[in-house]
């Protein structure tokens, strides 16, 4: 009886206390990063021992910078295209946070969230990747090459109203550099790259980057981007916890409003209707849609059921199969002209799927051994069967970079007869019983081939069957995706089959791939977590990449990257595997393209927003179905940006 | 001679007349005789090979390479081709293809066809082709055999772990049988498919297939034995009080003769019940795990995998999933039929002296 009385107490005390905190109408604000901003301006030093952040009068600018609007660029979208509508679309999880960064910020919505829409100090054309206004409207080059000068759009402002300034860009440096993101890659990024900023005046504002690259204007306008202190007032060492679903003030097109999430089940970002740059040049003509409504979708067998009955806008078809098979040519509805096929073709660089060959493996250490070993697989069959012929092979790691990729090189094609000469030379000239190649020790060609993609396994099937007659066995293992990364990370792989996925950049990157630093540690022991998973250990290449990284030369660069490329593909430790020279795309008739359908390196039919939908025509579409009434069939090709 | 205990011999022969169950059991083990003979039904290699005075056998046979029979590659002969050849030339040399020329891995690649294919007699794709172009007959045959023999391994490893366990609990009493069945209960509240799940996905790339394999079966093993001993326990602990084993005591009988001779061979029919059941078991958790991805390592044939595969081309490759499906629960069908017979004939209540 005591006791119970007891426990009540505790009840209505816990009551009382906590009262007060529901009661009211939202937490009280108790932070306040003001100060601490203030401070880091103030003391933060870069490696030169000079200021990050200064403050200079406009008088100050230099009298003779030459500044640049982008105005010779042309608009990429459609004049046709018209605003309004609902497009739906679907995402494969429920995101687990709204913030742009942090843990399990590298979601599926963040593509939407951030990357889409929201804008940052410069854009990029996606065709011919020159700079055209975001929320600079100017932008100039200093003459070192490293330092930019941009004006920002007095229009510019934030999704909450608060217009963009100088400071927000001074914050959001304080805020990339932050250990409260409890994210390491970004601190030493903005750390890193960025020298110093400097502010002239609301409007105008300066950074120099520590390096001269090529592409350095590029760099400097993507990092620069607006972030409003009035919204992260609160930020601090709970971030991660306190801002997991507030969504970030957008300079973008589309907001997401509270109403916006249903927990577990959609996403629905809606049109900014007076949005800053709703008529601005390169802006007026993108992010047509009304709303996007992002149904959670899990199994992608049961997207494509919904995409066919009409409650998807449209579907990518990249994989053969689901452009042959799900969706055929023939098929009903594509016959009557309800649903469109598209096939984009693209000039982007390609994903780089291929073999990772473990070349501090015994027998995989050997050169002529992992000749032996490109000219086993298959892929050329692969391609024809198992992706319907529709993929290209790939050469090299490094494809698609212009100028930057040797095109001379090419993928080594399967040779069961050349396979078993490089064996013979590596010592292996004799089949066993079971027609794998032994050696006099009695060791067989038999290695491992650890893949991360389950829906590929039966193209590594193929290469297994087809690498008999060449007499080598390979084991395949698909492990959960991440303890396949796991087992590469560890280098406890013989042959990783996986692929990193490129971004669109004018030049490739080498060092994380190929330098041996990412492969050994100073005292031999090996380096884990990095990318390099060929163990590729060349100290000439090592040379040639470091040089390459400091080098604000581009046609040195260029060079560079040419004899780099040769000598990754001399080493045999990369077999290149396919390639797909386009996207592609089943659509709703409702849903309309511009004439040249996308832009050069657009990689997915969202990726530039050109798209849009008619409401109208979905209600004819639904009625003509009903009545069975048929329009045109469109099974398209754009072969505009085609590469022979 | 061997010679019937007259209740066995009553036991079997009410088997027997259990028609559904008699039957059923007639065709599992015609078929497990069948899948003995697989190599020679369903077989991408000929049976027999007459070439230039030599005769071949490569079913069983090693490894022949195309040049031994005149053709130009290195590796093994292509027999369907070879055979299409040499009847076009008509050449003296001849073989003898197996009924179903495929195997469970041969992808079959002619020029112009995409895969999945439907049912075809003429390829003697029976049963259709998988989306990579193998034969669907071929891996269902194939994969019944990989879950018979997983099945024998399975059975025998959990009774003779059960029947081990239990028997030293029932046997011993006392603290032994206290402490082991807590020992028990904990081990059987291991969830068994992470465990599964964590031991596949740490095992090292250099691990052959068969070791796979093996390795699977172990952890299957290791944590499916509880069940059988907790019955067997209560068997032997009848068993234990009888009068005839304390007999046997008084007379100095040591206790591995108790065991191996009075109380094991009355526990008989507890475990022959629950036999079938126990294979059912086996079955269809290997092909939930396969069908789940971590059972048995690509490319072995496997109903799970290919039910798999089956669902995800379901609208476009309907004959994957039918074959998987039916293959999956006809098996289980006429295992379970065999079951419920045995239990039936082994039912003590149809011989009992207090009728």
């Amino acid at each position: 009886m005591n006791m119970k009385r007891k426990l009540h107490a505790t009840i209505a005390l816990c009551a009382l206390v906590m009262l007060p905190s529901c009661g009211g109408k939202k937490e009280a604000v108790t932070k306040d990063i003001t100060a601490e901003v203030k401070k880091f301006y103030a003391e933060t030093k870069n490696a030169k021992g000079g200021q990050v952040f200064n403050y200079k009068a406009i008088g100050d600018l230099p009298a003779d910078l030459k500044w640049e609007d982008g105005s010779e660029q042309a608009e990429f979208g459609s004049p046709d295209a018209k605003k309004g509508g609902t497009f739906h679309y679907f995402i494969t999880d429920y995101p687990r946070t709204l913030r742009h960064v942090g843990p399990d910020a590298n979601n599926h919505t963040r593509e939407y969230v951030l990357d889409y829409f929201y804008m940052t100090m410069l854009g990029r054309h996606p065709d011919t990747l020159e700079p055209i206004p975001a929320v600079a409207n100017q932008w100039s080059r200093g003459a070192d090459n490293r330092t930019f000068y941009f004006r920002i759009d007095p229009d510019a402002k934030f999704s909450d109203g608060e217009p963009v300034r100088t400071d927000n860009f001074f914050f959001s440096i304080f805020f990339y550099r932050s250990d409260y993101l409890k994210d390491a890659w970004y601190p030493d990024q903005y750390g890193k790259r960025i020298e110093s900023v400097t502010k002239y005046d609301d409007l105008t504002l300066s950074i120099t980057m520590t390096d001269a690259k090529p592409d350095a204007l590029y760099h400097a306008g993507s990092m620069l981007m607006p972030y409003s202190l009035k919204f992260f007032k609160e930020f601090g060492d709970d971030f991660v916890e306190r801002y997991n679903w507030r969504f970030v003030p957008t300079t973008g097109a589309y907001d997401l409003k509270d109403s916006g999430l249903k927990k577990g089940q959609s996403v629905t970002f809606t049109r900014i209707k007076d949005w800053w740059a709703k008529d601005k040049k390169f802006y007026r003509q993108l992010f047509n849609p009304d709303r996007i409504v992002l149904d959670v979708i899990r199994d992608p067998e049961k997207a494509v059921e919904m995409f066919r009955a009409g409650e998807l806008d449209g579907f990518p078809l990249n994989l053969p199969e689901r452009w042959h098979r799900n969706l055929p040519d023939n098929d009903p509805l594509v016959e009557k002209g309800y649903i469109h096929k598209y096939t984009f073709y693209n000039q982007v660089p390609r994903p780089t799927y291929g073999f990772y060959v473990n070349t501090s493996r015994p027998l995989l250490g050997n050169l002529d051994i992992r000749e032996g070993v490109q000219h086993a697989c298959n892929w050329e069959q692969v391609i024809k069967q198992v992706f319907y012929g529709d993929y290209t092979r790939l050469n090299i790691a490094e494809e698609g970079f212009g100028e930057f990729t040797d095109a001379s090189l090419k993928a080594r094609p399967f040779d069961a007869a050349k396979a078993a000469e490089f064996f013979a030379k590596a010592g292996f000239s004799e089949r066993g019983s079971d027609g794998i190649f032994k050696n006099a020790k009695g060791e067989r060609l038999s290695f491992t081939i650890t893949n991360s993609y389950k829906p590929l396994e039966s193209a590594l099937v193929v290469i297994k069957e087809e690498a008999k007659k060449a007499g080598v066995e390979f084991n395949l293992e698909t492990p959960e995706g991440t303890s396949a990364w796991k087992k590469y990370n560890e280098r406890k792989h013989d042959v990783a089959f996986t692929a990193f996925n490129v971004s669109v950049e004018m030049y490739p990157r080498f060092w994380e791939d190929w330098h041996s630093s990412n492969a050994y540690k100073k005292d031999g022991s090996i380096q884990t977590d990095t990318n390099n998973f060929t163990m590729m250990n060349d100290k000439e290449l090592d040379g040639w990449i470091d040089r390459y990284d400091k080098s604000e030369d581009k046609a040195e660069m260029k060079e560079l990257a040419w004899k780099m490329e040769r000598r990754v593909h001399d080493s045999a430790a990369f077999i290149p595997a396919f390639e797909s020279p386009w996207y592609r795309l089943g659509a709703w008739r409702w849903m309309h393209h511009p004439e040249h359908f996308d832009a050069r390196t657009a990689r997915n039919f969202e990726e530039n927003w050109l798209f849009w939908i008619d409401e109208e025509e979905r209600t004819a579409t639904q009625e003509a179905m009903k009545s069975g009434k048929s329009f045109p069939k469109v099974v398209k090709e754009y072969e505009r940006w085609k590469q022979n | 001679m061997f010679k019937l205990n007259p209740i066995t011999a009553k036991k079997l022969k009410r088997f027997r007349s259990l028609k559904r169950g008699w039957w059923s059991f007639l065709l599992l083990m015609l078929l497990c005789v069948l899948t003995m003979f697989a190599e020679m039904l369903v077989n991408k290699r000929a049976l027999f090979v007459s070439h230039g005075g030599h005769w071949y056998f490569p079913t069983y046979g090693g490894f022949h390479s195309g040049r031994e029979f005149g053709l130009d590659y290195d590796y093994e002969a292509d027999y369907r081709t070879l055979q299409v050849k040499w009847r076009a030339e008509n050449s003296p040399s001849w073989m003898l293809m197996p009924p179903i020329p495929w195997d469970a891995y041969q992808n079959d690649f002619r020029d112009g066809v995409q895969h999945p294919q439907p049912p075809d007699a003429e390829h003697r794709h029976f049963l259709g082709t998988d989306k990579i172009g193998r034969d669907v007959l071929a891996r269902i045959f194939y994969g019944f055999r990989v879950n018979m023999l997983f099945s024998l391994g399975y059975v025998v490893g959990v009774y003779f772990l059960g029947i081990a366990a239990g028997c030293t609990m029932g046997y011993a009493g006392g603290r032994t049988d206290l402490y082991g069945q807590r020992l028990t209960e904990i081990w059987s509240l291991i969830p068994f498919l992470y465990m599964v799940m964590i031991a596949v996905s740490l095992l090292p790339a250099n691990v052959t297939i068969i070791w796979r394999i093996g390795i699977l079966l172990a952890i299957m093993i290791v944590f499916s034995w509880t069940g059988i001993a907790a019955y067997l326990r209560t068997v032997t602990f009848k068993e234990r009080s009888r009068d005839y084993v304390a007999a046997a005591d008084l007379l100095g009988a040591p206790t591995s003769r108790m065991i191996f001779r009075h109380v094991l061979p009355n526990t008989l029919s507890t475990l022959v019940t629950f036999l079938p059941f126990t294979v059912m078991g086996s079955i269809a958790s290997l092909n939930a795990l396969d069908y789940l991805a971590f059972g048995l390592p690509p490319p072995t044939p496997s109903w799970g995998d290919m039910l798999h595969e089956g669902v995800s081309t379901a609208t476009t490759a309907p004959w994957i999933v039918t074959a998987s499906f039916t293959a999956i629960t006809l098996v289980l069908l006429l295992v379970a039929f065999v079951g419920e017979a045995v239990r039936d004939a082994f039912d003590p209540k149809k011989f009992t002296t207090y009728r």
